[in-house]
């Protein structure tokens, strides 16, 4: 790989890519045809589940939640849904919050200056895509941050309740299956469908609200009328 | 100014460890900057999505930067945000060829609609609260579970990017055990070294890990071809 994918710089800066192109050439009302409605609300499950999860995740690391819940949500996530739409416009899918915020968050990251200074990051290697490509292009050089947030994260597990089987046993589904089915929202997925029943079939069923259920229907309906037959 | 729109003291927090945080979270996900473009492209898989490369480039960078600035500043969250992996795939891989079936010749414009229209739906049951309601009834176990769980999956992503699990016919997954590799040396010396700072308390430590290893990477590109000619043809490979 260090043959293939490492190359030295061969410059600096360079002007960033003209954007005309992608700009403004979402075609909406294609979209909104009945052959690719499926697809938006598949779009809008991974969204939805992959911003819960990551939020959930590094804000769970940050010690943000308080009482079980997390404060300002909603902002959060209209954060996310703004970037989606804006990045459609530009011509990019789906933005998302990334779990490599995490990493961040390790470092002593805890407020919005932290972003801001990852999004002016950004902007900045518009102009330094040659030296970025040279960090960026080759995985065993940024590979290991990932490890070690992986580390990090890892500490959550402790605050499952281990003894009691109808929480421990979905989470620990959604912890193996996160990373086997190389997808969060699956993962979350069969841990919120085998959440409900197990509740339910155990006695419990009270404990957790409707919206369980509910979303639990709904998943299993999204696993065998669309994803079967993907 | 800026003490009184974030908080930094009551957060804990100063402007100098915010910046290392910024910047260490920039690099772990930089990669998208690459991978992004190559993915919609069409490049990496040697097939021409009709999505122009540079284009996809800065609007991935204009569009992370702009939901990262509103992150920052309306909800107040050190979270950064970028065109996530997972639907990038979905996007090449099962919504554009799905409009091409269906016969449109714009293939990628459709799909690009089809993202568009999603996250404006998203847009709505965020304003009107329901994604919270999702968001705040998932019981603390399941919560930590899923920190958990994405903890595992992106050390999973990691390994395998660089090359230290690969995939294998019996067993999915294996331990590539060509350890004296140069993707290897440098994988395991800068993991090392971001683990004994951390475990030192070094403030940036995985910062620090990059930057060896980036090190290593370019002295091990010099110095390999000037080696015996035996010697580099194994460590080549």
């Amino acid at each position: 790989m260090l043959n293939t994918r490492f190359e030295f710089a061969k410059k600096l800066i360079a002007l960033p890519p003209s954007l005309g192109p992608t700009f403004m050439k979402m075609d909406v009302a294609h979209a909104l045809t009945a052959k690719m409605l499926p697809f938006v609300f598949i779009f809008l499950f991974m969204l939805t589940f992959d911003a819960i999860g990551t939020l959930i995740g590094v804000c769970e690391q940050a010690g943000f939640m308080r009482d079980n819940r997390l404060p300002r949500a909603k902002q959060a996530m209209v954060s996310d849904a703004i970037g989606t739409v804006a990045g459609a416009a530009l011509g990019t899918s789906t933005v998302t919050s990334f779990v490599e915020s995490a990493a961040g968050v390790e470092a002593g990251g805890r407020t919005g200056l932290t972003g801001l200074v990852v999004a002016a990051l950004f902007l900045f290697a518009l102009f330094f895509s040659p030296l970025i490509a040279m960090i960026g292009g080759y995985p065993p050089i940024t590979a290991p941050a990932l490890t070690i947030v992986g580390a990090m994260m890892m500490q959550n597990v402790v605050k499952i309740e281990w003894k009691d089987y109808t929480e421990s046993i979905p989470a620990f589904l959604i912890i193996i299956c996160i990373p086997l089915s190389y997808s969060i929202a699956d993962g979350l997925a069969l841990g919120f469908i085998s959440y409900a029943i197990i509740k339910a079939c155990s006695g419990r069923g009270r404990e957790i609200s409707w919206l369980t259920y509910a979303l639990a229907l709904v998943l299993v309906l999204y696993f065998v009328f669309v994803r079967s037959r993907m | 100014m800026i003490e009184r729109l974030f908080k930094l003291s009551e957060n804990k927090t100063s402007v100098r460890t915010e910046a290392l945080a910024g910047l260490t979270t920039f690099l772990a996900m930089a990669y998208i900057i690459f991978v992004q473009p190559s993915v919609l492209s069409g490049k990496m898989f040697g097939m021409d999505t009709g999505i122009d490369f540079g284009a996809v480039t800065t609007a991935t960078c204009l569009s992370a930067a702009l939901a990262t600035v509103i992150m920052a500043v309306y909800a107040r969250y050190p979270m950064a945000q970028a065109p996530g992996m997972g639907e990038n795939f979905f996007f090449v891989f099962s919504a554009l060829p799905a409009a091409a079936a269906v016969g449109f010749t714009n293939g990628w414009q459709v799909a690009l609609g089809v993202v568009f229209v999603s996250g404006v739906l998203f847009l709505i049951l965020s304003l009107i609260g329901l994604r919270e309601l999702i968001f705040n009834f998932v019981s603390p176990s399941m919560k930590n579970g899923i920190a958990t769980g994405i903890g595992l999956f992106i050390a999973f992503i990691g390994l395998q990017q660089a090359g230290i699990i690969i995939k294998d016919p019996a067993s999915a997954v294996k331990l590539n055990t060509h350890f004296a590799s140069p993707d290897s040396i440098v994988f395991f010396v800068g993991l090392l070294t971001s683990a004994v700072l951390h475990a030192r308390r070094v403030h940036g430590s995985i910062l620090w890990g990059i930057v060896v290893a980036t090190a290593l990477a370019c002295l091990l590109k010099v110095a390999l071809p000037q080696m015996p000619a035996a010697v580099s043809a194994a460590h080549m490979t």
